[in-house]
């Protein structure tokens, strides 16, 4: 059976001495006004890349991301209000666009395939990747291309200090780009997913969804090979919980990053210890380590706090 | 592979409500833009767009849920929610709890930008006293736990944003899906509202019209933003059958592709445009000739249209290509950016559910530059009919649906 093959993987993050990005740029026309998080995302992309030999037509490209470009539209929308609205810089708007980062790695690398973005929640990076593999299985490409982003830019984190209060200093925001390639591959596992917002607000509803996605997931992987590892994302809005389950089995990575998250993990799973840690899947940068970690070499990632 | 059908959509724009609504306004050529009254445009070039009725889609939203709950809910959310329940309903599915998540494959380039507007602006005059929850909550997946929660329907969620490709692209991918039996059964669609932050924007672009939105007419000027929210009900034929549904319409092809050209501009020889539709026609093993109807995506700006037709004439080959009967729908409605391409598919659904080919609203004289056949009266009866949009920075869809007919 066709399955899925991952690699490599490139990770750029704020935490990387590399700070002259500019210098690492394969192209700097489309660029030099580009921002941070756009110029990681295309040098991660550029350099898994380097060594593909597939059309540039057959290869798809789906970003992912939680929040879009929110710093960029705290910049415009503040330029905007300094001065007359007819006078705003038009390419801080564009940089401001929500698949920004999809267009700069399409230009810059000559891509000219399927190109999609994933927003709006910690998953989205499971959702771009069951997507690529959706199109290669169905031959629509011959290779993906999954960038998954974290801004880390100081709105966010105002915003998300706000929200957490005391516990705020407890959470590290990176900003970085993660980017790594997806072929057809007879030998290697499929992918699974299952997905649900949770719509209860309380403990029950949570439980009941992580339950019911458990299910569908195990549903899925029926007549499956023993897969490698397993990763499940969990998101949650309040009192509202958003939950992915991907990939199939024996080592389980929650993704979510305090109790509230993990308690419906810690329910369903007899020993959460051993088979679920926490990672906190800020837009999906630290998920794409889990999978990397998980598949490639057999490891399930600490938790990074 | 699995046929994929459509049994139930439903939309909103600023001329109304689905298709009671938008069919005699598409057939005569009636709406246009109204001066915006939802923030003050005092400095900005353009003080027009297509809101929606709001105090309408309250009074709609009103039978089904209480104030208080509409009162935390931005125009966005409103939109979508309307077209998501209304799209359920027309379809005949339970709602409430059912066995499995329903997949939801939306669309936005914005979110809940209409909520999180009010953080920004609260952000730059007192950091600490800004409510996080207008941005936190703007997020589209705090929309959708939104909407299941409000449903009582559990969601799968999908979020796609690629500019004004993304209601195209969110349909596209839920269509691939069932085709390829990864789900027998999905919505899909797009969603976006009128927001400073966005209206200015474009307005800083210079892609917004401060006359009228003429699409391919010599001498246009760009187009002006449109509220919008617009859901399909798709599922595989057997699916449907198994349920007794009543069958709309049939999606039959899917095609995209990156410009890779520019960052805002599209590639002027159309390149990108003409692939998506030549995957399209190949998704639908259809000849370009066999396409009743294009719906453009037809902003009405120099550089769109331009291409557009250029790589019309490329993607299905000059003959066809300035045969074929086209129209742009955005003089009517406006651009709606995330919804546009869900709603240009239920005009196209429209057009082949009650027979007329929409005529382009005010079309005084073409460009020379765009050689198509532009309708301008609504008659004809398609069968067959082809939706594209071009994304900004240069991400394209192209969808082919036709008209259901039960085949023994």
């Amino acid at each position: 059976m066709t399955g899925i093959a991952i690699g490599p993987v490139r990770l750029l993050t704020s935490a990387d001495p590399a700070d002259d990005l500019d210098a690492l740029l394969p192209s700097k026309n489309s660029l030099r006004r580009g921002s941070p998080t756009s110029k990681r995302a295309v040098i991660a992309a550029h350099d898994v890349l380097r060594t593909a030999g597939e059309d540039r037509d057959r290869i798809g490209v789906y970003v992912a991301q939680q929040h879009g470009a929110v710093g960029e539209c705290a910049e415009f929308i503040a330029s905007s209000y300094r001065g007359a609205p007819r006078l705003v810089s038009p390419a801080a708007f564009t940089e401001s666009v929500e698949n920004i980062v999809a267009t700069h790695v399409s230009l810059t690398l000559g891509l000219t395939g399927i190109i999609e973005t994933f927003t709006g929640t910690r998953a989205a990076a499971m959702q771009a990747i069951m997507a690529a593999s959706d199109d290669l299985l169905c031959r629509e490409i011959d290779a993906a291309l999954v960038v998954a982003l974290g801004m880390g830019d100081k709105a966010t984190k105002d915003a998300y200090g706000a929200l957490y209060g005391k516990r705020a200093g407890t959470v590290t925001y990176l900003a970085g780009a993660a980017a790594f390639v997806m072929r057809r591959a007879t030998s290697s596992p499929r992918l699974v997913y299952a997905g649900a917002c949770c719509f209860g607000p309380g403990r029950d509803d949570r439980i009941a969804a992580v339950r019911s996605l458990w299910q569908a997931y195990r549903a899925q992987s029926a007549g499956l090979a023993p897969p490698a590892a397993s990763v499940l994302s969990h998101e949650h809005a309040q009192a509202i919980c958003d939950i992915r389950i991907a990939i199939g089995a024996d080592a389980v990575c929650g993704a979510g990053g305090d109790s509230f998250a993990l308690d419906p993990i810690v329910q369903l799973f007899a020993s959460p210890e051993r088979r679920a840690v926490i990672c906190l899947s800020e837009e999906g940068t630290a998920g794409l380590l889990a999978i990397d970690d998980a598949l490639t070499r057999a490891v399930t990632p600490p938790p990074p706090r | 592979m699995e046929r994929v059908v459509v049994t139930g959509l439903d939309y909103v724009t600023s001329l109304g409500f689905g298709h009671e609504d938008h069919e005699a306004a598409l057939r005569h050529g009636r709406g246009g833009p109204a001066p915006i009254t939802r923030f003050s445009t005092d400095g900005f070039r353009t003080r027009v767009a297509g809101q929606c009725d709001e105090r309408r889609l309250e009074q709609r939203l009103a039978k089904r849920w209480s104030p208080a709950v509409l009162r935390r809910l931005g125009v966005d959310t409103r939109l979508i929610l309307w077209a998501l329940a209304s799209a359920i309903e027309s379809a005949g599915l339970p709602v409430g709890a059912p066995a499995r998540p329903l997949p939801a494959f939306l669309g936005t380039t914005t979110e809940g930008f209409h909520g999180a507007e009010q953080w920004f602006a609260q952000h730059l005059l007192d950091p600490r006293r800004a409510r996080p929850h207008h941005l936190v909550h703007a997020s589209a997946g705090s929309q959708l736990s939104t909407l299941a929660g409000l449903l009582r329907t559990p969601l799968e969620p999908c979020v796609m944003t690629n500019a004004c490709a993304t209601g195209i692209s969110s349909i596209g991918r839920l269509f691939r899906s069932i085709r390829h039996g990864r789900r027998e059964l999905g919505v899909a669609g797009g969603y976006d509202c009128l927001t400073r932050f966005v209206h200015l924007g474009f307005d800083s672009l210079g892609a917004l019209t401060t006359g009228r939105c003429a699409p391919f007419e010599r001498g246009r000027s760009g187009f002006f933003i449109g509220d919008g929210a617009a859901v399909l009900v798709m599922e595989s034929l057997t699916h449907a059958r198994s349920r007794g549904a009543r069958i709309r319409a049939e999606i039959v092809g899917y095609g995209e592709s990156a410009d890779s050209h520019h960052q805002t501009h599209p590639d002027p020889e159309g390149r990108g445009i003409a692939r998506a539709m030549r995957r399209a026609l190949a998704s639908a093993e259809m000849e370009p000739g066999r396409i009743d109807y294009i719906n453009a995506h037809g902003t009405g700006t120099p550089a769109n249209d331009g291409a557009e037709a250029r790589g019309t004439l490329l993607g299905l080959g000059p003959d066809v290509g300035r045969r074929v009967p086209i129209s742009s729908t955005k003089p009517l409605v406006g651009h709606t950016l995330g919804a546009a391409g869900a709603v240009e598919q239920c005009f196209c659904l429209l057009a082949l559910e009650r027979g007329f080919l929409p005529p382009q609203a005010g079309f005084v004289e073409g460009d020379p530059a765009c050689p198509l056949n532009i309708v301008r009266e609504a008659k004809g009866q398609p069968a067959v009919v082809m939706n594209s949009s071009l994304g900004f920075g240069g991400a394209n869809g192209v969808l082919i649906a036709r008209r259901w007919e039960e085949v023994a």
